[in-house]
């Protein structure tokens, strides 16, 4: 077993701390207030080749696999980006490895170079009624001549304001309550189409990340835009959806290791009591015990990127470095709070940012019950209980 | 033509750390690219990028351990790289500036760069020296503190600003072959790309020994020699005027005079 970088891993660790050192906490604050996409970020990570790194080469991406995104998106987190910086490389990796793994040749010529090229490409799977319950979801897609008309509502659909596409799942089939899971198929919709309204969602966390609901009215979709094979898009999606799940392994624990730097040099300098407060374990075994729990979640998570990477299957592996990384990554957070004292709750120190940005993880993309209820079933044969 | 970047591969301290006798512990080091050399590389490859048949080769003085910094420099756009070291030079406490001039030097003998860009202080020990004592040892036309380059590869100038004390700059002329020390400011440099840090696996770093370069041990010999090590104290001192707008204007302006600013 051998848990060495190799060089080209570590330059490309280094060149993402780079390109995140480059932009202050200062800065990730004023785009939180300001509701802002990060567009500047985006443009430097699309130039180095991040936003494309899993794309294959011959499509103008870079071509690497899971475990380099994972370190990239732990030093993007770590060095100041946090959640919303390394949660910049998550919607490009859903959208590419849908196309790369169900698209035609076509398709993967016209899109998968536009991503690598920053075009983003928004996600749209979540609908009101239908949150985890993916296969619960209600947007129709039917088909008139060549193509396919959309109606339906979507939310949490992150980015729609800066997409030129969505990556929308719908239902063509009947829904047929025995068969939930077929009939639904994967499209890429074009943002400029006629019927599409966004709404933003004011919310908790992940503020310059912006998320909609996207209100789909008689959509025209070309029938070039379906990919993969009708009816089958719930099974495209669940592929893809490792990728999301790994990512959001490595940004908890990015974060959470960000903000316990911030508490360790605030614990350094801080006196109270005529001394350093970091003098005492009361403050020290708290840290000391974030740094354990992000280092070990950080183990699991590079297991199932390296599964995913050996196209092995990765299921649990990846539902699990989900659950940890998220608890690490918010305890983590919590103490720094706790150490930081009142001073926590100051924007300017920016862990009440991270506190509220790092909560999303145990929500989403899947929420740790249902993380939880999925290894009960599938790894422990316990009764599926949802 | 050629363009040869010397690069240095610089130690960098936690702003926690202990001082081991005249050295600091290995434990509290980083190494990084020095700041200065990364504006020389982005210097050099832009040299490339709007010439034609410029042919960039970055050079490093450093154990094995260097290779990833000078790996980043191919990323950024040079095209080889050549790394000296020896087991001779392992043991020597520091390397001074002699010793590199002579040691780069031999590598100018070797490679006949057009031009030589060198980053004008290393973030480490600073001396800030090394860049213009190379162009003195190989006999080059030279300039310091340059933040502007303008080349003239067919007439074989280079037309360059240069920072001098005080604010003030000056253009100047000079002939090739040269050694230029950049400062920082003169470019923006880019990050490496992805495709770079893959194109920059292929790319060679020839190893050269001081036996393929004609020198002995001895180029390591010093002068100089470190006789302590501290952290400086730090301290602040203010001066806080009171009295109306006029009297306090008077004020700074006579403590302005006396330390040397206004006249």
């Amino acid at each position: 077993m051998d848990f060495e970088f190799t060089e080209e891993q570590r330059l490309l660790q280094r060149t993402a701390r780079d390109i995140s050192a480059g932009y202050d906490l200062d800065y990730w604050r004023e785009k939180d207030d300001e509701s802002e996409f990060p567009h500047e970020v985006w443009d430097d990570l699309t130039d180095a080749g991040f936003v494309g790194m899993k794309i294959p080469t011959e499509y103008g991406g870079s071509g690497y696999g899971m475990i380099e995104l994972v370190a990239a998106s732990l030093e993007i987190a770590r060095h100041g980006g946090g959640v919303s910086g390394a949660n910049l490389l998550t919607s490009p990796v859903i959208g590419s490895t849908a196309i790369i793994e169900y698209g035609t040749d076509a398709q993967k010529e016209r899109f998968l170079p536009m991503i690598a090229a920053g075009t983003f490409f928004a996600i749209g799977l979540t609908e009101p009624d239908a949150g985890l319950d993916t296969a619960g979801i209600k947007m129709t897609a039917d088909r008139d001549g060549d193509e396919y008309v959309l109606n339906g509502t979507k939310i949490w659909t992150t980015g729609a304001h800066v997409a030129d596409y969505i990556v929308t799942l719908a239902r063509t089939g009947t829904g047929d309550a025995e068969k939930r899971h077929q009939g639904i198929s994967l499209f890429i919709v074009p943002t400029d189409q006629d019927g599409l309204e966004v709404n933003k969602i004011d919310k908790l966390s992940m503020r310059c990340l912006s998320s909609f609901e996207v209100v789909y009215d008689d959509v025209r979709v070309p029938e070039e835009n379906l990919i993969g094979d009708e009816g089958k898009g719930f099974f495209h999606v669940l592929g893809t959806l490792n990728t999301e799940r790994i990512n959001w392994g490595a940004i908890p624990i990015g974060a959470g290791e960000l903000a316990l730097d911030i508490a360790v040099d605030y614990a350094a300098e801080r006196e109270a009591f005529e001394r350093k407060i970091g003098q005492n374990q009361g403050v020290q075994f708290p840290l000391a015990t974030s740094k354990a729990e992000l280092e070990t979640a950080t183990l699991m998570l590079y297991k199932a990127a390296w599964l995913y990477d050996e196209g092995a299957d990765c299921a649990m592996e990846a539902n699990a470095a989900k659950l940890v990384g998220a608890r690490a990554g918010f305890d983590a957070v919590d103490r720094a709070v706790q150490t930081l004292g009142g001073m926590g709750f100051a924007d300017e120190y920016h862990v009440e940012r991270l506190y509220r940005d790092v909560r999303l993880a145990r929500v989403a993309p899947v929420s740790d019950e249902l993380v939880k209820a999925y290894i009960a079933e599938h790894e422990l044969d316990l009764p599926r209980s949802y | 033509m050629k363009v040869l970047v010397t690069v240095k591969e610089v130690a960098a301290v936690e702003d926690e750390f202990e001082i081991d006798g005249t050295a600091i512990d290995e434990a509290y080091l980083e190494y990084d690219l020095n700041e200065w050399d990364d504006y020389a590389i982005e210097e050099g490859v832009q040299i490339s990028e709007s010439e034609d048949d410029v042919e960039v080769v970055s050079v490093t003085i450093g154990p094995e351990r260097s290779e990833e910094t000078i790996r980043m420099a191919l990323a950024k756009g040079a095209d080889r790289a050549v790394r000296v070291w020896d087991d001779s030079l392992e043991d020597a406490e520091m390397l001074d500036v002699e010793a590199k001039t002579n040691l780069l030097a031999a590598v100018v003998e070797e490679e006949e760069p057009d031009l030589v860009l060198s980053g004008v202080q290393a973030d480490d020990d600073g001396f800030g020296a090394t860049g213009v004592s190379l162009a003195d040892e190989v006999g080059f036309e030279w300039a310091a503190v340059v933040n502007d380059l303008e080349l003239d590869v067919e007439g074989g100038v280079a037309s360059v600003r240069r920072e001098l004390e005080g604010g003030v700059e000056e253009l100047t002329d000079v002939d090739l072959p040269a050694v230029l020390t950049i400062q920082t400011g003169i470019n923006e440099p880019r990050y490496a790309s992805l495709r770079g840090i893959r194109q920059a696996q292929r790319k060679e770093i020839k190893p050269m020994t001081l036996d393929d370069l004609g020198l002995s041990a001895d180029v390591a010999e010093s002068d100089l020699e470190i006789v302590d090590m501290y952290e400086p104290e730090t301290e602040s001192d203010a001066t806080l005027f009171e009295g109306s707008p006029d009297e306090t204007a008077g004020q700074l302006a006579e403590v302005l005079r006396d330390g040397g600013v206004g006249q």
